[in-house]
């Protein structure tokens, strides 16, 4: 173990003597930049921190390391301003000093693409994009925004569904557009088990419909597992459903409680 | 290269170099550099850094302030913008934009019963919090079943979203009111009322939220509200409606699971919009 004490210099300051190492008399490792009486603290560390007057450079990130990582810790019991904290399954800034308590700091699950539903049954349903999430037990937010062409013969009537892990429950709003009704319908589900979240696109002659579907909410599971979004048809066989571009999903886990509520 | 001293082991060995440049260099191995401080007083790590678990005493990270500009890829921080944002840059061509610290509370279990008189505030779930002077995103979603069928009820008329805290706030976006028969909870499918809102101080008299014209014995009313809250006065938030018809005992009113409300501060502009 390598012991400088206290004013201790270096034996041997390189050509461009500017720097020099010494531990204060807090017990405190400084890095100085600067000779002399000109010098000035470019590092500081102690028995519980590291403190740099300039800005810190992380370096780029491998296929075996982050450049950063935190530890799974305790939330501090005064958070004060511009820290971030973390606590397995979350992460938290407090961006504010004085008012502003601390908040969560969302990490977002997102997909977005196309996809065709060929024949979608009354009995069985399908996914929406043929994808299929990995989730942990916990509550998110979710957003979902759809693009949809839909063909059918006769009325065509969807059902949306979360299908997921263990003890899945939604609480969420739909609303969608489509052109072959009046401008503007609704439908919402709220809390019920995911088995339905309501039924949308209302009876129709046309043959092809166009709807822009909007779905938000929360989402809870008591056991981690995958999740998919899936629809069926209500009333009659639809012919297809396609997914057009555009079409996405977004969650990003929560807790149920953040931010100095009383 | 400066050696200070050897470690007991080649891998415990500390080596300080000051270079040509005025940098200091902390090396492993005798040779490998592992920190590196330059005369301009800039820490750059060489490999990842493992930050120690946070105590109630001390959090792992602090961050410092950041302007928005310069930007480059993998900036992050910009803790002390005007309006105390984190910001982060995924790409010098995207430049900055804002990580949005998130507020949430979230209803996990039905509320008490209780009953409602017109023009009365009562908070929707019975806490408040502070906030500062900033701008928010807002998401709130409330579902609220009537029950009891003694006919004491006469419409709910409108039912708005106000904040009944200190702070000055208003509101703009969007708030939307389903309203349907029954109390199952399963679907509804009655649209009733929705709105765009420009401005509305949060006050009085406030936002439709629950929107019920017509008197029917039980129904389930599900209120969305999206937008953008501009605090002017730092106080205490209490989300809050004021009811726009009585319910009496023995007719009662509850707040359903899953209700909930998002705050995200710092929803100022960001970004290069020119």
């Amino acid at each position: 173990m390598a012991i400088i004490t206290t004013g201790s210099q270096l034996p041997n300051q390189g050509s461009n003597s500017q720097l020099s190492i010494q531990q204060d008399g807090n017990a405190q490792w400084v890095f100085k930049s600067g000779t002399g009486s000109t010098a000035t603290t470019a590092l500081t560390l102690s028995a519980t921190q590291l403190t740099a007057a300039g800005s810190i450079n992380f370096p780029a990130g491998t296929t075996s390391a982050a450049p950063l990582n935190f530890q799974t810790g305790t939330l501090e019991t005064s958070p004060v301003g511009g820290e971030f904290e973390f606590v397995s399954g979350q992460f938290y800034t407090t961006p504010s000093a004085t008012t502003v308590a601390r908040c969560v700091m969302p990490t977002a699950y997102f997909y977005t693409g196309t996809n065709t539903i060929n024949s979608l049954l009354t009995s069985a349903s399908q996914s929406i994009f043929g994808k299929s999430l990995s989730v942990d037990a916990g509550a998110y937010m979710f957003e979902c925004g759809l693009n949809l062409t839909i063909v059918s013969a006769s009325t065509a009537n969807l059902n949306f569904v979360l299908v997921g892990p263990t003890g899945l429950v939604n609480h969420g709003r739909i609303k969608f557009i489509t052109d072959s009704n009046s401008n503007f319908t609704t439908a919402v589900a709220a809390g019920s088990a995911m088995s339905s979240l309501g039924g949308v696109m209302s009876a129709s002659t046309v043959s092809t419909r166009y709807n822009l579907v909007s779905i938000t909410g929360t989402f809870s599971c008591t056991a981690a597992g995958t999740l998919q979004i899936k629809t069926t048809a209500l009333t009659n066989t639809i012919t297809s459903v396609t997914v057009n571009a555009g079409s996405y999903f977004y969650c990003y886990p929560i807790q149920n409680n953040i931010g100095g509520w009383v | 290269m400066s050696t200070i001293a050897a470690g007991t082991t080649s891998s415990a060995a500390l080596v300080l170099t000051p270079d040509t440049t005025g940098a200091a260099v902390l090396a492993t191995n005798g040779s490998t550099t592992a920190l590196t401080i330059t005369a301009g007083q800039a820490t750059s790590f060489a490999k990842n850094v493992s930050l120690p678990a946070g105590t109630a005493s001390a959090a792992p990270f602090t961050i410092g302030s950041m302007t928005q500009v310069p930007q480059a890829s993998g900036d992050f921080g910009a803790y002390g913008e005007t309006s105390s944002a984190f910001q982060a840059c995924p790409a010098t061509s995207f430049g900055n934009g804002v990580i949005p610290p998130l507020r949430i509370y979230r209803t996990t279990a039905n509320s008490a019963t209780t009953n409602w008189t017109s023009g009365i505030v009562y908070s929707i779930f019975g806490v408040s919090c502070n906030i500062d002077v900033a701008t928010y995103m807002i998401e709130l979603f409330v579902n609220y079943v009537k029950s009891g069928t003694t006919n004491t009820f006469s419409g709910l008329g409108s039912t708005t979203f106000v904040n009944n805290g200190t702070s000055v706030c208003t509101f703009s976006g969007i708030s939307e009111s389903f309203v349907g028969a029954g109390t199952s909870g399963v679907s509804l499918n009655a649209v009733t009322y929705s709105a765009t809102v420009s401005g509305a101080t949060l006050t009085s008299p406030g936002t439709y939220l629950i929107y019920n014209p017509t008197s029917v014995a039980d129904w389930q009313g599900l209120g969305y509200l999206r937008g953008v809250i501009t605090c002017t006065t730092a106080g205490t938030f209490v989300p809050s409606i004021r009811a726009g018809g009585s319910i009496f005992s023995p007719d009662s009113v509850y707040l359903r699971t899953g209700s909930y409300i998002t705050l995200r501060r710092g929803a100022f502009t960001s970004g290069t919009w020119a």
